[in-house]
């Protein structure tokens, strides 16, 4: 391909843009409502997701051990607890380290008296913390651990329901939102094949001149494909700039406040962006071109 | 240049386009092709172009196998013709100059070339001085020069013409006339489809004739109809 050809077909399809300017913009306005719901999914999945791992890191399951069992005995504790599969860690907390952590918390000077007298008559059982592989396999490593309860183990404590339920969640925003992203992927396909349809018709005459001239496929092509192409990418940019710009305020509104800040840790912006807008720009600029080479096929026979 | 052997043409509704069409068209030729309306002309001249395919016997242009040509080698093909419609086929929003360009670009010339030789071909139509007009701006007359010059910038070794001069005023249709026999002379073979019989029986050049898709006459030089 030469250059003077390439510099041709940009321009060309820039024209035809401008041209028929009515309905590129219908065409870029479908791609952008597509790529906005594609965005807006991205973000709400990747920060479940976000939110899931932190507490993944937070919430384990604690192994309370019987009074009577020595310190060999916590040993073989151990062992047993690191057999049993997709358990990741197990980290011994000693009767003093669960004080020093109960003081930590609740040590106000309200409450220093009544917990300092207790270093003598420590009442806080040892235990192990467990963090297991992934969240799904918690429950598994719960009713393991739980049938060595009355056996080595008081009780195991856990919050597999929290998990649960945030998995749940993360499964239903993957689902709805990749049909949404489907669905509307389709639509835009359509909607630009159509907008280039229309050029494409208008220029027919145009076409078959070319073709008579003796212009291969391609050269005919090229034009309407890069036209798809330039729709598809404004079409994506304008909601990344979009959301990106409104991502950031809604997270430093909720920085500033108190509140929101302690409740969840959010992914920052960039982070987000830097991962959404190449797949945003894939996506857009795949639609312009399915649409424009499906809709031009046709003409290109004589 | 062409080589046709009992080549016909049936159209997909069952029509008969062309039927056992035998022609020998030599380089450097001036050929009328006559007839009535549906006595073949524009199939065959589609024929030439590859528009519509044979579905029988064989036909050579320029020692091409018109059977055996794949699509994507089409292309290549056409670049060996020029091409003149009855409706001149111009891009209503390109001018002149464009428009003649646009062929040379289509076969991805050399910018250099294109401003080299479309105000060449434009004088020689005579419209050096309206390469800045639009087609709507010029006359019918010009319409067709342009959609020559248009036809001849790539230098093919064949003209195919399909009623030239059909939408043009008598005065008008000779200076087109005499256009394609200047091309002609520069070595260009010309196949011109037409009904203009003034025009065939006052140039004496050789006539084929066509009726319901057969050959019915084809003398060296002759008049539109036979002489008897």
């Amino acid at each position: 391909m030469k250059i003077s050809s390439i510099r041709y077909y940009i321009e060309e399809a820039l024209k035809s843009i401008f041209r028929n300017r009515l309905m590129s913009a219908a065409s870029m306005v479908t791609v952008s409502a597509c790529s906005l719901i594609l965005i807006l999914s991205f973000c709400v999945a990747a920060n479940v997701d976000y939110i899931l791992e932190q507490i993944e890191n937070t919430v384990g399951v604690s192994a309370f051990i019987s009074d009577d069992i020595s310190t060999d005995g916590v040993n073989e504790l151990y062992n047993k607890v690191m057999a049993i599969q997709y358990v990741d860690s197990a980290d011994f907390i000693s009767a003093e380290d669960a004080l020093a952590e109960y003081k930590d918390t609740f040590g106000d000077d309200e409450n220093k008296d009544i917990l300092d007298g207790l270093e003598n008559d420590n009442p806080l059982p040892r235990s192990f913390t467990i963090k297991v592989e992934n969240n799904k396999y918690q429950r598994y490593v719960i009713l393991e651990l739980e049938k060595y309860v009355g056996n080595g183990f008081d009780y195991i404590k856990h919050e597999s329901n929290i998990m649960d339920v945030l998995l749940a969640v993360n499964n239903v925003v993957r689902i709805v939102s990749a049909v949404l992203i489907l669905t509307l992927g389709l639509i835009s396909v359509i909607i630009v094949m159509n907008t280039i349809k229309i050029t494409v018709s208008a220029r027919s005459m145009e076409i078959s001149i070319m073709k008579y001239v003796g212009a291969t496929d391609w050269f005919i092509r090229w034009p309407f494909v890069i036209e798809g192409v330039l729709i598809g990418i404004v079409g994506s940019l304008i909601p990344v700039a979009l959301c990106f710009f409104s991502y950031n305020s809604v997270l430093q509104k909720i920085k500033s406040s108190p509140l929101l800040s302690d409740l969840a840790m959010f992914k920052s912006s960039m982070e987000l962006f830097v991962l959404v807008t190449p797949i945003a720009l894939t996506a857009g600029v795949l639609i312009g071109i399915i649409g424009s080479a499906s809709s031009i096929k046709r003409y290109l026979k004589v | 240049m062409i080589h046709a052997e009992d080549a016909a043409v049936t159209y997909r509704n069952g029509v008969h386009g062309i039927t056992g069409v035998t022609i020998d068209i030599d380089p450097g030729e001036f050929v009328f092709i006559v007839g009535s309306s549906g006595s073949g002309k524009s199939t065959f001249m589609k024929t030439l172009l590859k528009e519509v395919e044979l579905s029988d016997g064989e036909i050579y242009v320029g020692g091409t196998d018109l059977r055996t040509i794949r699509h994507r080698e089409l292309p290549y093909f056409r670049r060996k013709m020029g091409v003149v419609f009855q409706d001149f086929r111009l891009l209503p929003n390109k001018t002149v100059y464009e428009n003649v360009a646009f062929a040379m670009r289509v076969t991805e010339s050399a910018g250099r070339d294109i401003r080299r030789y479309v105000p060449a071909v434009l004088s020689m139509v005579g419209l050096a001085k309206k390469a800045r007009a639009y087609p709507h701006q010029l006359s019918g007359g010009e319409q067709q020069r342009c959609s020559l010059a248009r036809a001849i910038v790539n230098k093919p070794p064949l003209l195919l013409a399909d009623e030239p001069t059909g939408n043009l005023d008598p005065d008008t249709a000779w200076e087109i006339m005499d256009l394609l026999e200047d091309i002609n002379k520069t070595g260009t073979t010309v196949i011109i489809a037409t009904h203009a019989k003034e025009i065939v029986d006052t140039m004496q050049q050789r006539v084929i004739a066509l009726k319901n898709g057969r050959v019915i006459r084809d003398i060296q030089r002759g008049g539109y109809y036979d002489e008897d």
